[in-house]
């Protein structure tokens, strides 16, 4: 990106970054008060109603990866690229019942690391959480970084700046009000995306018509509308495993079925689903716009500012600033919440200081927090853009945990061998497949060799599992 | 084979109008838990 | 992606034949580079046209497509699997 493409005087940035952060931390400190214990900090009180719930679902599940990535993709990969990935709700959707079954499971649990250890034993436990580690630290670092780049794009804000202030602002807030503040500001950030998207939306089309973008693509980018778009469709069940092996073992989902009331936790991520499901289209068409709107794209990913900024001025430049700040801080903030909680209770409550107060556990849950955000900023200071890449290597972890998990809730019969086996065997195959044929088979292969290891297991094994096990007492 | 016009803006169109709508349900849903004092 | 230097404004063509017989337009302005994607299987060959009338020498590109059937094959394996995920839930805990 050269500075002259800033879209935004640097001032107008620092004005809308100083006023958000303003505002998410002052509500952090708000209902940072209500906090008394670790439960209160971690679950914010196990009692989240539908409304928040919902929103929070969704706007988890928005990240600089949807309203950024989504044009990116209509771009590179057409029509198939935006419906294809509409199908990440699906996680959402899918762990819906799957949450209600874990609340019922496990009505004191905290986090996904406890599932692990009590169904399937330490070995299981250490496997998953190298896994999910590794997933969450990438996805952590991945985010600031793009952050940092989206702000310095949009409005000239040095890198390091923009990335300090971004990850700041979300550990000053997440430490304060720990997921009670995720999840409020996560409401109000979401109906800002989705109004956003809404407005933005309509204002291209007021500029270019549906059928005037049709006649260019036909005209100077076919494929973009091919039906057999090879490249598009080979990676769509690919694409939708990752997503799905994300939600399925991540703390950041399991820590919210943990924290919505009894009864609200199926109805929320179903309602999350929902929600998120037309963003990938409603942000992305924009990006098929650029040909008929002769707009010159640089880069791939900067398709959808420019677009915007294009069409709308100045105006449609700083609705996209709030749109990629607010989808940026809604999942940062609860990957930091939900990583700390994870390393709180799994590693320290569980094996260092089984003793330690509830007070006690909420002060570390803080210091984690701030250390997480101080290894990020490290990490992302040297702006090394490969570094981004890394994320890509999660996708076999991830998928050769979905079998685990969900037989793991389902069946009796699922036992640690399987668990174990198949995310090593799944992870290792991705990997190489990975390697000798391409992004696009990997998490697909993992997840399938996986499964197959997990059910030829299950059949052979003779142990049933007492699920009374998991309802450890606090 | 290509996707018609009609498809893109049904699609298009369609996910807009979605997304106003949830915009407006999630505020309903809010004000509902609001007035049964059950935010949270 | 393209990117060249010009002074000026400057017009983006494109065509199937290596004398650009029959060209479209891509893009039309100031920029310096410009995103290409979506291209069907095939040669093509770009120029670009300054105001001045000074056209580039054509530059040639060969667009071959990842193949069907593996692509196809592909999204039967993910198909399958990602039925057994949702049927494994959606049939829950029978054995309790």
């Amino acid at each position: 990106m050269n500075e002259a493409a800033a879209l935004l005087p640097p001032s107008v940035g620092w004005l809308l970054l100083a006023l958000f952060s303003a505002l998410w931390i002052g509500l952090g400190v708000y209902w940072g008060r209500r906090n008394k214990s670790f439960e209160d900090h971690a679950l914010a009180g196990r009692n989240i109603g539908l409304a928040l719930g919902s929103a929070t679902a969704a706007a988890t599940w928005i990240t600089s990866n949807t309203t950024m990535l989504a044009p990116q993709f209509a771009l590179e990969l057409g029509v198939w690229g935006m419906l294809a990935y509409t199908t990440a709700s699906f996680g959402l959707f899918l762990f819906a019942p799957m949450a209600g079954r874990i609340r019922k499971l496990m009505p004191t649990g905290y986090t996904s690391g406890d599932f692990f250890r009590l169904r399937y034993g330490r070995t299981a436990w250490a496997i998953y959480m190298v896994f999910t580690l590794f997933y969450s630290l990438t996805w952590l670092v991945s985010m600031a970084m793009a952050g940092g780049i989206l702000l310095n794009a949009l409005s000239g804000i040095p890198y390091a700046w923009g990335m300090t202030v971004i990850l700041g602002v979300c550990v000053a807030y997440t430490m304060r009000g720990g997921l009670a503040a995720v999840i409020g500001t996560d409401f109000i950030q979401s109906l800002i995306i989705i109004v956003g998207v809404v407005i933005v939306g309509f204002a291209v089309l007021s500029h270019v018509s549906v059928e005037q973008i049709h006649e260019n693509l036909e005209a100077t980018r076919p494929a973009l509308l091919n039906v057999l778009f090879p490249a598009a469709i080979m990676a769509i069940f690919n694409n939708l495993l990752f997503g799905l092996g994300e939600v399925f073992h991540n703390n950041v989902w399991w820590s919210r079925a943990f924290a919505f009331r009894d009864g609200v936790g199926g109805k929320a991520f179903a309602l999350g689903g929902l929600i998120w499901f037309p963003i990938p289209v409603a942000a992305g068409f924009i990006a098929l716009a650029s040909g008929a709107l002769n707009v010159a794209v640089p880069a791939a990913d900067m398709v959808g500012p420019l677009v915007v900024a294009h069409v709308l001025g100045e105006f449609g430049a700083i609705a996209i600033f709030i749109v990629v700040f607010c989808s940026l801080a809604s999942s940062l903030d609860s990957l930091l919440a939900a990583t700390s909680d994870l390393l709180t209770e799994d590693i320290y409550r569980k094996l260092l200081r089984p003793d330690a107060t509830p007070d006690k556990l909420k002060n570390m849950a803080q210091y984690v927090t701030l250390a997480l955000g101080l290894f990020t900023w490290a990490v992302c200071l040297p702006r090394i853009g490969t570094l981004a890449s890394v994320l890509f290597f999660a996708g076999p972890l991830v998928g050769a945990m979905i079998w685990p998990i969900v037989t793991g809730l389902y069946w009796r019969s699922a036992n640690a061998t399987g668990a174990v086996g198949g995310m090593l065997l799944g992870a290792g195959v991705g990997l190489v497949c990975y390697f000798a044929i391409g992004w696009y088979v990997a998490t697909l292969m993992a997840t399938a060799v996986s499964m197959v290891w997990v059910l030829a297991c299950t059949h052979l094994s003779k142990s049933r599992f007492d699920w009374a096990q998991l309802s450890e007492t606090a | 084979m290509s996707f018609s016009a009609e498809f893109l803006s049904t699609i298009i169109y369609g996910s807009l109008i979605w997304c106003a709508l949830t915009g407006l349900g999630l505020a309903a849903l809010l004000i509902r838990d609001m007035k049964n004092g059950d935010i949270w | 992606m393209l990117s060249w230097q010009a002074d000026g404004p400057v017009l983006l063509q494109i065509a199937d034949a290596p004398d650009l017989s029959a060209p479209k337009l891509l893009y039309e302005g100031q920029a310096k580079s410009y995103f290409l994607s979506g291209l069907a299987n095939g040669d093509y060959y770009l120029r670009l046209k300054g105001v001045g009338g000074t056209i580039s020498a054509p530059l040639h590109v060969s667009v071959v497509h990842q193949s069907l059937t593996r692509a196809l094959l592909l999204v039967a394996i993910g198909a399958l699997v990602t039925l057994a995920i949702v049927v494994t839930i959606l049939w829950g805990a029978r054995d309790e």
